[in-house]
């Protein structure tokens, strides 16, 4: 159904519109009116008052202002201006104006505007002091910092978890969370979409920069890189390149400049994690065990079902997620087959994800009680490395993946929401029917950045239904309906980010639902493009289950890729 | 027979009246002939505790400041016909045996019309007997036998205006609503006073809780509102359970309900609290309160007879709005139209406290004069500097406009608003720059916080009035000051942050010498000249300017009146684009 | 002690169950829920905040934020009395801000806190609404007008004495 456009005046000319709200409005037609509080993937909070506009004589904020046909619009009058810029100053009267240590130094939505407007404020007085919140291994909150636009409280009560809401009012009003508790105390699932959608430094994940440099530094250790599907299509946005930009060969080179000693591919742990997932699928169909089975690959996911449906958790796939699994992998049988001490190895995965700074500490994932992965370094923490030691990526030879070379496609799409469905269904589908059916391996039902799909397919004599889901809300609702018997189905894929991981909280800052669609783009091209389309075909995979696991589900296999899940409280005070 | 009334509104009581009241029950226990009665609030509030005495067929006696030591020689003098020293007035109700004022011919009665108030210290609000032996709830009667398009039809006609603050044509708003589709609708009834120094809701909740009621079941009935509710501050107690007993007492009487005296209509009543927002006054503020939210206001559009109380149309109105209804029900629209001003029909109720002799309650007729006011307060003219019209976010009368007939539109002109009718009096030693500072910290301690300009510049604006009242600040200062004043005026998101700065706009146009005498005067004067080439009309420094030196339409070339200049550089340091100039006086 | 802690927590707990029983049949009732706690308690229980948000099918971070909000809804237990002073309009120009300076003095607390012995809590209110008997204190949920220094201290001399 195509929107009727509609007819706007603006500073004077005539101009035609489809969009809902003025601000998004005029922005298409290339006027570019300031805002901070305004995301184009939220409802508008109009809290910020700086994207005042002039409407029929009346100052008005754009963001929330509806497209009326006729409507003369002044988005330049001398008093609007100053309205802003007042606005703006009152904004950094009341900030910790510390730019140059900040972590958003250069990325910063309201250093920008500040460029734009002014950054000298003449208003001088109370400001707000509070103590940084560190006691969450994956997000730091510095309340200086808080420009309470409230995007944050948005974003985590659409992801059903609600965690902050603003506390007290007036002047002393803060974003806290219940109780004032530290995060680590809440319910938060390390999810980070409150850190992508933060304007400011006010959320921010822990930089493990500083402890990665160390390990490279120290001649004792051996450094091993892994990289996430959804880093490759989205590390170019750090350095200035488009969205959905395939760079895997180049990080590989990046990667080795500043003295990784060896970089591994996490899609190659994604492969491990669908024979393994797969199969646990089937013996669970075949020997009627408990139905729907959750992937868990998403350590928010699973925080989520632990905290809000623990009754669930027998429902939760026992295979580790994919960096996991490559984890205890290189610990193990790598450190076996090169002789190398596993003690002095050293894992650092690169991921789109928050989640997974908390999910590496969990110690049931120990292997002979070592730490498998012993860092976690999202996408802009890499963006800031690779800045810092002034790699020109333009430069770079190709380089293709240490020892561990391919990884089929199938692990690559893992990155995007129905990307570990649709891997899933290539393999279990060879394991239902025995072969690799050409006609049959894209499942364009799974994909889309829809955030609930459900669908049907055939595979051998049985049916299976299955769900897709990204974003907490959407997975809540679904678990409600499966819980009431409304829905049912045999697999549920759920990402908690969305369009899953390549939209999630460590990814590039500006990511937004267009963005999150090219990187999605980059991805599923990349698959096109593979001669490996299926996670069992992969000979390196191959060869470890001769060389080390035997087979999906043995022994060793439950020992090293498998793990068991327990019931958190929400609140641990 | 003797009746006894005693007035146990809030401030009677706190004046200790209800010790008085204790007093005559226990020296009239064993007397014939005596009736005791509670009654509300006659609007005496200085002469609290008020006790009237109707003897017979004589004249009404009210006497006032009663103790309860006066009680027993009250009895005696009541009974031996003496005339007590505490009588200060009487009715025109019957036989008059002592020589005193009539109580309209008093100075604080003689320019009121009671029209909303007339019962109010007459009956006893906790019986709705009272209020029917004097007619109540035929209006509600009558109402039932005309279409709800005649009832609108008739608000319209009246004239009536919303007595919360924002003066909307009532009847505007009622029709907009009735023209939902939507089965289910709400009336809320505003009755979250919470501008310091208003307590005219309150007063005439404790003394007439039924008109209220009564005009909020006539409302229902003509919007087709099945469910009303009142949300009222819970710092209001005794309102609140005046309000409880007598819809106890309206359901028992069939008058709430189901199947109201017979007829097909049907509607019910529900109580709801505040908890100490003056923000919940603000219309989507309150939806969001009972909806069990905190009191943050949402940006309209859409408005609340679109999409209110848990998404449904929703009408709210005031106390005082409602409690009119009946009244032009019965009497009609005509006749309410006859009394106010042009463009505001009827009366309005207005407290009156501050630095004024008589402080109390006032029901006066739009059009009424400033200088009026002043005579009924009972301060001089010579003595009087300014009247707070409209609480905090309100402005200030000056002695200018003592000929100014007050209604709506005629406040707006001299840049203050009627608002909750709230009127502080201000006499010559009160400090202008003192009492916007106040004002402002109530606005601080008020504010939701959502919005910058509000949350960030209230703030501002009070440390701005914190340096000028500590003689720290100079014409920057101040400039500032009015700047940011205008930005939180025209950004703020809802009509608190929006009326925020009034006090601070309104007093610096009109008492801009008790600004002037606390500004650091170190700086050295300039004289200042706009450079007509640059100039381009935007009339910033028109509005800037505190002595209408400045003259220029918008978007014409602007031009300052070097006579009445005070070179304060107010005007150079508000130019956006700096096209005004300066130069050294030689 | 502790068994002492396990009685009054028992009781929280059954009157917020009670209280959110007798309002079940009200529409979001959350507000009108809390305000008979406050009065129960003179605060808001954590406990109580946990129950709400359990029963009520309410995020606990709004519930908190409802609490925190409003004037009337307090975290911290009351004292023993309560002393209220009004900060409104008229209040003010009757110099009731100096009124509150004297009880700063007298009790030595700030507005907001409780005396150590845990006997008087000192609060202002933004209106009363008896602004024509300005300056105007509530003690004990009884408003006292036209006060004066010699009022105020006779206030706090009873309080102290009735202990």
């Amino acid at each position: 159904m195509t929107k009727k456009a509609k007819k706007i005046i603006v500073n004077g000319k005539e101009y035609l519109t489809t969009e809902k709200y003025l601000l998004k409005a005029l922005e298409k037609l290339g006027f570019d009116v300031p805002h901070l509080c305004f995301h184009q993937d939220l409802e508008p909070l109009a809290t910020c008052r700086l994207c005042v506009v002039e409407v029929n004589g009346k100052i008005v904020t754009s963001c929330n202002t509806i497209v009326s046909e006729g409507m003369k619009v002044n988005t330049e009058t001398e008093e609007v201006i100053e309205y802003r810029r007042h606005n703006l100053e009152l904004i950094l009267s009341n900030h910790a104006l510390d730019c140059d240590y900040c972590y958003r130094n250069l990325h910063c939505d309201l250093q920008k505007i500040a460029e734009r407007i002014t950054d000298k404020t003449r208003y001088y007085g109370k400001v707000r002091k509070h103590e940084i919140d560190e006691s969450s291994n994956a997000i730091i909150k510095d309340f200086e910092k808080c420009i309470l636009c409230g995007r944050c409280i948005q974003v985590c009560n659409k992801q059903s978890v609600n965690v902050f809401d603003y506390v007290q009012r007036g002047f002393g009003t803060i974003v806290s969370t219940a109780l004032d508790i530290p995060i680590s105390s809440s319910p938060c699932v390390g999810c980070g979409q409150c850190v992508i959608h933060c304007p400011t430094a006010a959320l921010i994940e822990k930089d493990e920069t500083q402890k990665v440099i160390d390990a490279i530094n120290d001649p004792e250790k051996i450094v091993i890189a892994q990289i996430a599907p959804a880093v490759r299509v989205s590390i170019g946005e750090e350095l200035g390149l488009k969205p959905g930009k395939i760079l895997t060969k180049k990080i590989v080179s990046a990667l080795k400049e500043i003295g990784f000693d060896k970089v591994f591919d996490t899609s190659l742990g994604a492969d491990f994690t669908i024979m393994e997932e797969a199969s646990e699928l089937v013996e669970r169909i075949k020997n009627n065990k408990i139905l729907p089975m959750f992937t868990s690959c998403c350590p928010s996911w699973v925080n989520f079902v632990e905290e809000f449906y623990p009754d669930l958790i027998p429902n939760l796939s026992t295979t580790k997620s994919p960096h996991e699994i490559l984890g205890a992998l290189i610990k193990t049988y790598y450190a076996k087959k090169t002789g190398i001490s596993a003690e002095k190895i050293f894992v650092v995965s690169i991921m789109p994800c928050t989640a997974k700074k908390l999910e590496v500490l969990r110690p049931e994932l120990r292997v002979n009680n070592l730490l498998t992965i012993d860092a976690v370094l999202t996408t802009r923490e890499m963006g800031k490395m690779l800045r810092e030691f002034g790699i020109e990526i333009k430069k770079l030879k190709e380089q293709e993946f240490d020892d561990f070379m391919s990884a089929s496609s199938a692990g690559q799409i893992f990155g995007t929401t129905g990307g570990v469905m649709e891997a899933a269904l290539r393999t279990a589908s060879f394991i239902l029917t025995g072969i690799n059916d050409e006609n049959k391996i894209e499942y364009k039902e799974v994909r889309g950045i829809k955030g609930i799909k459900i669908a049907s397919y055939a595979l051998g004599d049985k049916k299976l239904r299955v769900g897709v889901v990204n974003e907490l809300g959407n997975a809540r609702k679904i678990i409600e309906r499966i819980k009431s018997g409304k829905l049912k189905i045999d697999f549920l894929e759920v990402m908690s980010c969305p369009g899953g991981c390549i939209g999630g909280g460590g990814q590039p800052l500006t990511t937004n639902k267009n963005i999150i669609k090219q990187r999605m783009k980059g991805l599923y091209t990349i698959d096109k493009k593979s001669k490996i389309r299926h996670s069992h075909e992969n000979p390196i995979l191959k060869n470890i289950y001769l060389e080390f696991l035997e087979s999906p589900l043995s022994e060793k296999a439950e020992e090293i890729l498998h793990t068991k899940y327990f019931k958190q409280k929400q609140y641990k005070i | 027979m003797i009746t006894i009334s005693v007035g146990l509104a809030s401030c009677g009581i706190s004046a200790g009246a209800l010790d008085v009241y204790e007093e005559f029950k226990k020296q009239i226990k064993n007397k014939e002939g005596f009736l005791l009665k509670r009654v509300g609030c006659i609007g005496f509030c200085y002469q609290e505790p008020i006790v009237e005495v109707k003897k017979d067929d004589c004249a009404t006696l009210i006497l006032s400041k009663v103790k309860p030591e006066d009680v027993l020689s009250i009895i005696d003098s009541i009974i031996n016909d003496k005339q007590h020293s505490k009588i200060f007035a009487c009715r025109n109700d019957g036989k008059r045996i002592f020589d005193v004022k009539e109580i309209n011919e008093h100075e604080f009665y003689s320019s009121q019309t009671k029209i909303v108030s007339e019962f109010c210290g007459i009956i006893d609000p906790e019986d709705i007997n009272d209020y029917i032996k004097i007619g109540g709830y035929s209006a509600f009667k009558k109402a039932l036998s005309m279409k709800p398009e005649e009832i609108i039809s008739e608000v319209k006609n009246s004239g009536l205006r919303g007595r919360g603050g924002a003066g909307f044509l009532t009847g505007l708003k009622w029709e907009f609503l009735s023209k939902s589709k939507d089965k289910i609708k709400y009336l809320i009834c505003n009755f979250d006073e919470g501008d310091p120094g208003a307590f005219m809701n309150r007063v005439l909740v404790e003394s007439n809780p039924h008109l209220l009621i009564e005009g909020i079941l006539i409302s229902s009935y003509a919007l087709k509102v099945k469910k009303a509710f009142i949300y009222t501050r819970i710092e209001y107690p005794l309102a609140v359970k005046r309000l409880k007993i007598a819809l106890k007492q309206a359901k028992k009487k069939g008058l709430l309900g189901k199947n109201i005296l017979g007829t097909n209509f049907s509607v019910d009543i529900e109580l709801r609290l505040g908890a100490g927002a003056f923000v919940c006054g603000e219309e989507t503020a309150l939806i969001r309160s009972i909806e069990g939210l905190p009191g943050r206001p949402r940006p309209r559009p859409p408005y609340p007879a679109e999409k209110g109380l848990w998404k449904k149309p929703t009408n709210i109105n005031n106390v005082e709005t409602l409690a009119t209804i009946p009244i032009i029900i019965n009497k009609g629209s005509n006749w309410y139209k006859s009394i106010g001003s042009k463009n505001s029909s009827g009366t309005k109720i207005f407290s009156l406290s501050g630095d004024a002799e008589r402080t109390g309650y006032i029901e006066i007729p739009f059009g009424t004069k400033l200088s009026t006011i002043i005579r009924i307060a009972g301060i001089e003219e010579y003595d009087f500097k300014a009247l707070q019209l409209g609480g905090p976010s309100g402005g200030f009368l000056s002695k200018d406009n003592f000929d100014l007939e007050l209604d709506y539109d005629s406040v707006k002109n001299v840049d203050a608003i009627i608002g909750s009718g709230s009127m502080v009096l201000l006499n010559k030693e009160k400090d202008i720059v003192k009492q916007v500072y106040y004002g402002m910290k109530f606005i601080v301690s008020e504010s939701c916080g959502q919005c910058v300009p509000c949350r960030e510049g209230t703030m501002r604006m009070l440390e701005i009035l914190e340096k000028i009242v500590n003689q720290q600040a100079d014409f920057n200062d101040l400039t500032n000051l009015n700047i940011l004043a205008r930005t939180i005026k025209q950004t703020s998101l809802c009509g608190l942050g929006q009326t925020a700065p009034n006090l601070v706009l309104s007093s610096i146009k009109k008492f801009f010498s008790d600004y002037e005498e606390k500004i650091k005067d170190e700086q050295k004067r300039f004289y200042y000249y706009i450079n007509e080439e640059k100039c381009t009309g935007c009339h910033i420094c028109f509005e800037v300017c505190p002595k209408k030196a400045i003259s220029g339409k918008p978007r014409e070339i602007h031009n300052i009146n070097q006579d009445l200049c005070i070179r304060c550089g107010m005007c150079y340091n508000s130019c956006p684009i700096k096209s005004i100039e300066k130069k050294n006086i030689k | 002690m502790q068994g002492a802690n396990k009685q009054a927590d028992e009781e929280i707990t059954n009157e917020t169950i009670k209280i959110i029983r007798k309002y079940k049949r009200f529409k979001t009732p959350l507000l009108m829920i809390l305000e008979d706690l406050q009065e129960k308690f003179s605060f808001i229980p954590q406990e109580s905040m946990f129950l709400i948000s359990s029963q009520l099918n309410i995020p606990l971070t709004r519930v908190y934020s409802v609490v925190t909000f409003y004037n009337e809804l307090k975290t911290k237990k009351r004292g023993k009395h309560l002393i209220r002073l009004c900060l409104g309009t008229a209040c003010y120009v009757k110099k009731n801000y100096d009124n509150l300076d004297l009880i700063r003095s007298l009790l030595n607390i700030e507005p907001g806190e409780t005396t150590s012995d845990g006997l008087i809590t000192l609060e202002t209110v933004n209106c009363f609404g008896a602004c024509s008997l300005a300056p105007v204190m509530e003690v004990d949920g009884v408003l006292v007008s036209k006060i004066n220094n010699e009022i105020i201290r006779k206030v706090v001399e009873e309080l102290r004495n009735k202990g």
